[in-house]
């Protein structure tokens, strides 16, 4: 029975190749689509979650209420940990994590930049699931001046010798490798390359006790049973009990599995995601997917008329409805399924494509083979019993003579149903193209604003390690070059968002926390970053004899302090190995960017501190890059540094922060046009099929005198009816979405009717070339063959 | 066989009724070959579909075999013509994506008899109607004679007591349509009933009876 009915199906396809190319095609199209983004979803969503205890994990977080503003900082003071693990019952235990990125370190006499480096307690392999190779967990980080290095740190170091019991010079002290464990996957938001007890940390010393100064994240690891919220709720105040001020600040616990997507704490986690952008492109995908649904339904109940004839004499011969209705549900689904596996060769295809684009190991064993299958065989059964629900249910119902008698005329049936899907199709490629061209606009301003300093032929190259010593000799050789027209340094580089401090002026309420992004600097700095100074002067190399710290403020920071002038003022703060060090203010610089364009713009004390330099940064003459950069190569060997040279361009460093957003906009705007490609597909599929329903009309017409462009317009009307209603529908839906999205970005563009304008044009010319082609064939055709045929 | 008793058909337009039947009364014993003859719109094909089930009558009571057809739920009705009639049509309605072969087996498969019966059976009726030569050919390669040749074999495969037939020669030319009709008259000599619909007097001439109607009343049955 089944295969009798599997020859009528695929004899109806090889019959009709156009229809089934189409309409097979379209959905595998779309199903390929859904699946690849749906993989790259999947894996946003997968971070953190390989730890056993994910649901019990959570970040110690911080929120500050000032009078005009509000901050959320991830950072907490050091000795938070132990005293939330001795005072509540409910927190199982803790664990400081201190991430320092892009360190050098050295392994005899040779030296390899470019290493993150964690500090952590030792109950790090409790909490968190990094299974060690080599070594055993509990004690590796015993030991003060133990050090446990990742498999792939491993083999750069030290081939394929065994890295157990060698000695590494890391942020200059000497480390004892006691493990080797698997590299973070890829899905974690921790990265590290190695791993040093919480001790060996540069600022332990100066900040074990201090209840003012965060600086390391905290996280802890909840009793089994016990509620996040609840325990946030009784630990909230903790922070103020030890100490006086701070008065304005709660602390609160944020889920680990939350921390890559949401960007609710400021912290400087290397490569966070956006929980929007996984909305944008679940829905996308959900979009195209239905786009396609619509259109194999559209195209199915189409058809479905020339299969009455068929139904009507399968009852004639003995059928009965339950196996008509088995007969079409077989072959919806039978198609549906070809459908997706035509998708999974077309995933498979783009796959390493799409993974190198975005980043991620995309696969699609990669997160349970199963529910991977499951999920692809609920989507192509949920499709065929969609699209095979009209034919199955309309057809088997209606009597077998008046099947037979094919009264039911050829593409009347269910046009209502059709019209509605063809105007939801449009209506879903409108909204995406008007969200295609906010993103792209958004994007292009986030780029054009200006940043606050000049980042064109600007370089900076890591002096972190052997480098320094040499930094004064450096500094003045290049500036003898032509083609260097300034050298500064910095801890550093501009575009790398900062850690915070406490700080405390003159006048301020001691209960008041507000906390403050450090940069430490040498002199000139404003003059060579290019920075605006408002007020007072930059730094000169007086300042480093004097006996005072001194400090360049930008305007955020003024208007926190509340001064007219601040200059000469005396700020006092601590954090980053300083304890109550105080200095005075000898400028203010205008407000520049430093993180993205998502965040506002928080106050900044930029500080002369020349032990603290980390990067060089070298302006070059506007034609001179390539030339600065051989005297610095030219440099840097006579001088004989055996570290090797790292530099990078300041715009292509930015450019790369961008990238990330510009990659995921290039790869929205390619699932906008596949989403159209698959609507016109389906557009094109129902233009030639009303053209053909329509043959004995058109030849009437014509017979009667019509005009072939009065027949194209018969043809096309209807869809560009459609077209306008969808607009009316899709355009609140998208003011609202992309309103919503762009509410994200402190600095955003406007929202103007004339994108609305835009995308429903586009939809609409779209849509009209597509079905005219039809049209025209249909107004051409030589009406004596038509009629005779009827 | 067939007992009708008072069956009339109406369609409903706006508030009046339209009759297509009248008070039909009528008896058929097995073995008989009946045309039933008319003008256009006469009601013999709505006559013919109320015997074969495929319609209901709105009025007056059916017997078949002793069954109350006219009290049958779908399900019993649908058995009990899978079992014992076949229908043959003017346009043959074969299904087009189908072999001759398949087409001939689709009424077996749904009276779900084993594959080698099925096979066997197929067979049997393609050399019975001297068609094994054209079993891999589609519809659409046959001419209108042997597409009904096929309609008939199909009919037939499952030895139905009762025959119908909705002007099965309408579409064929004189030639061909006289073979249909001896192969009709050699049917019901082998015992099979058959009741045909038609307009041609030369194709009632090979029954035994003529049942004539006009505007939906039973005129004559002679």
């Amino acid at each position: 029975m089944l295969k009798n009915y599997l020859i009528t199906v695929f004899r109806n396809l090889v019959r009709h190749k156009g229809y089934s190319f189409i309409n097979i095609g379209g959905l595998a199209v779309g199903m390929a689509a859904c699946i690849l983004i749906m993989a790259w979803v999947v894996f946003e969503l997968s971070y953190d979650r390989f730890h056993e205890n994910a649901d019990r994990l959570h970040r110690v977080v911080m929120d500050i209420e000032r009078p005009d503003e509000s901050y959320s900082i991830a950072v907490t003071p050091v000795p938070l940990a132990p005293a939330l693990e001795n005072e509540f019952m409910s927190i199982e235990r803790s664990c400081r994590v201190q991430l320092y990125s892009s360190r050098v370190v050295r392994r005899g006499h040779d030296e390899f930049p470019g290493i993150d480096v964690a500090y952590a307690d030792g109950s790090f392999f409790k909490l968190f699931t990094f299974p060690m190779v080599q070594g055993d967990p509990p004690t590796a980080l015993a030991d003060p001046s133990s050090v446990v290095i990742t498999e792939s740190m491993s083999a750069r170091l030290f081939g394929g010798d065994n890295p157990v019991g060698r000695v590494l010079n890391i942020q200059k002290r000497d480390f004892v490798v006691t493990g080797v464990l698997k590299d973070p996957p890829q899905n974690s938001h921790l990265v590290f390359d190695c791993l040093l007890p919480i001790t060996a940390w540069p600022g332990w010393a100066g900040e074990r006790d201090s209840w003012a100064i965060c600086g390391l994240f905290t996280y802890v690891q909840l009793a089994d049973g016990t509620s996040g919220s609840e325990v946030a709720e009784r630990i909230a105040d903790l922070r103020t009990r030890y100490m006086s001020g701070g008065g304005n600040s709660r602390l609160d616990l944020q889920p680990i599995t939350r921390i890559h997507l949401h960007r609710d704490y400021s912290d400087h986690v290397k490569g966070h995601g956006d929980i929007k952008n996984v909305y944008l492109f679940a829905g996308m995908a959900c979009f195209i997917l239905l786009i396609a649904i619509f259109n194999y339904m559209n195209l199915s109940t189409a058809r479905a008329a020339d299969r009455t004839r068929e139904v009507g004499i399968r009852r004639l011969v003995g059928a009965q409805r339950a196996s008509l209705l088995f007969r079409f549900y077989a072959e919806s689904i039978t198609l549906s399924f070809v459908a997706l596996g035509v998708a999974i060769v077309m995933v498979e295809c783009a796959l390493p494509a799409v993974s190198e684009w975005t980043g991620k190991p995309l696969s699609l064993a990669g997160h349970g083979i199963s529910t991977l299958i499951l999920a692809l065989g609920a989507i192509a059964l949920f499709t065929g019993l969609a699209s095979g629900s009209y034919p199955a249910l309309v057809l088997s119902s209606v009597s077998p003579m008046r099947a037979v008698g094919g009264i039911l005329s050829r593409g009347k049936g269910g046009a209502f149903f059709r019209r509605v899907l063809v105007t939801c199709q449009f209506a879903v490629v409108i909204v995406a193209m008007i969200g295609a061209i906010v993103i792209a606009g958004q994007l292009e301003y986030v780029q054009r604003t200006p940043l606050g300093f000049t980042a064109d032929h600007f370089l900076y190259a890591g002096i972190d390690g052997e480098a320094r010593k040499h930094f004064e000799t450096m500094r003045a050789e290049l500036l003898r070059s032509d083609d260097i027209s300034g050298v500064t340094a910095g801890s550093m580089p501009m575009t790398a968002a900062a850690s915070t401090i406490r700080w405390d002026w003159e006048g301020k309420n001691p209960d008041d926390y507000v906390p403050v992004h450090p940069m430490f600097v040498d002199y000139q700095y404003a003059e060579v970053l290019g920075l605006e100074i408002l007020r007072g002067r930059d730094f000169t190399e007086r300042d480093g004899a004097g006996s005072e710290d001194v400090m360049l403020v930008n305007e955020a920071a003024v208007k926190v302090m509340g001064f007219q002038d601040p200059i000469g003022k005396r700020v006092t703060y601590s954090g980053h190995g300083a304890s109550g060090r105080d200095g005075r203010i000898i400028g203010v610089v205008k407000d520049f960017h430093y993180g993205s364009l998502h965040s506002q713009i928080s106050p900044t004390l930029l500080m002369l501190n020349r032990d603290a330099m980390r990067y060089l940064g070298i302006r070059t003459s506007p034609d001179g890059e390539e030339r600065a950069l051989a005297a610095l190569k030219t440099t840097w060997r006579r001088l004989g540094i055996e570290t090797s040279l790292t530099y990078v361009f300041m715009d292509d460093m930015l450019a790369s922060s961008y990238y990330s957003d510009e990659r995921l906009g290039v790869i929205y705007r390619l699932f906008v046009v596949v989403a159209t490609f698959v609507l016109c597909l389906g557009l094109f599929g129902m233009g030639s099929y009303s053209a053909e329903c329509r043959r004995k009309e058109i030849s009437i017409r014509k017979v009667l005198g019509a005009t072939v462009s009065g027949i194209v317009q018969l043809l096309s009307r209807e869809f560009l009816i459609l077209a306008a209603i969808a607009n009316a529908v899709a355009w609140p839906i998208a003011y609202y979405a992309m309103n919503r999205w762009l509410q994200d970005f402190a600095y955003r563009i406007e929202l103007g009717i004339g994108t609305f304008v835009l995308a429903g044009l586009a939809a609409m010319l779209i849509a009209l070339l597509t079905v005219s082609y039809q049209a025209i064939r249909a107004a051409w055709a030589n009406p004596v063959e038509a009629l005779k045929y009827e | 066989m067939i007992e009708l008793r008072n069956i009339a058909k109406y369609y409903r337009t706006g508030s009046v009724n339209t009759y297509v039947l009248r008070r039909i009364t009528l008896d058929i014993r097995e073995g008989e070959f009946i045309s039933i003859m008319g003008p256009s719109g006469a009601g013999k094909s709505t006559l013919l579909n109320i015997v074969g089930m495929l319609d209901d009558a709105s009025e007056g009571e059916y017997s078949f075999l002793g069954e109350p057809v006219h009290q049958l739920n779908e399900k019993k009705r649908a058995s009990l013509y899978k079992e014992h009639m076949g229908f043959i049509f003017q346009s043959y309605h074969l299904i087009d994506e189908l072999t001759v072969y398949e087409n001939l087996e689709t009424p077996l498969l749904y009276k779900k008899i084993k594959g080698s019966q099925r096979k066997s059976m197929v067979c049997d009726t393609l050399d019975r109607f001297q068609i094994v030569g054209k079993k891999d050919l589609f519809p659409n390669q046959l001419s209108g004679g042997q597409q009904q040749l096929v309609g008939v074999a199909r009919a037939l495969i499952a030895n139905p007591k009762l025959l119908l037939a909705d002007e099965p020669t309408g579409n064929l030319h004189s030639a061909q349509g006289k073979e249909i009709m001896d192969l009709f008259k050699k049917l019901n000599e082998e015992g099979t009933t058959i009741i045909q619909a038609t307009h041609s007097e030369t194709n009632s001439a090979y029954s035994r009876r003529i049942i004539r109607l006009h505007d939906g009343w039973l005129e004559s049955d002679e």
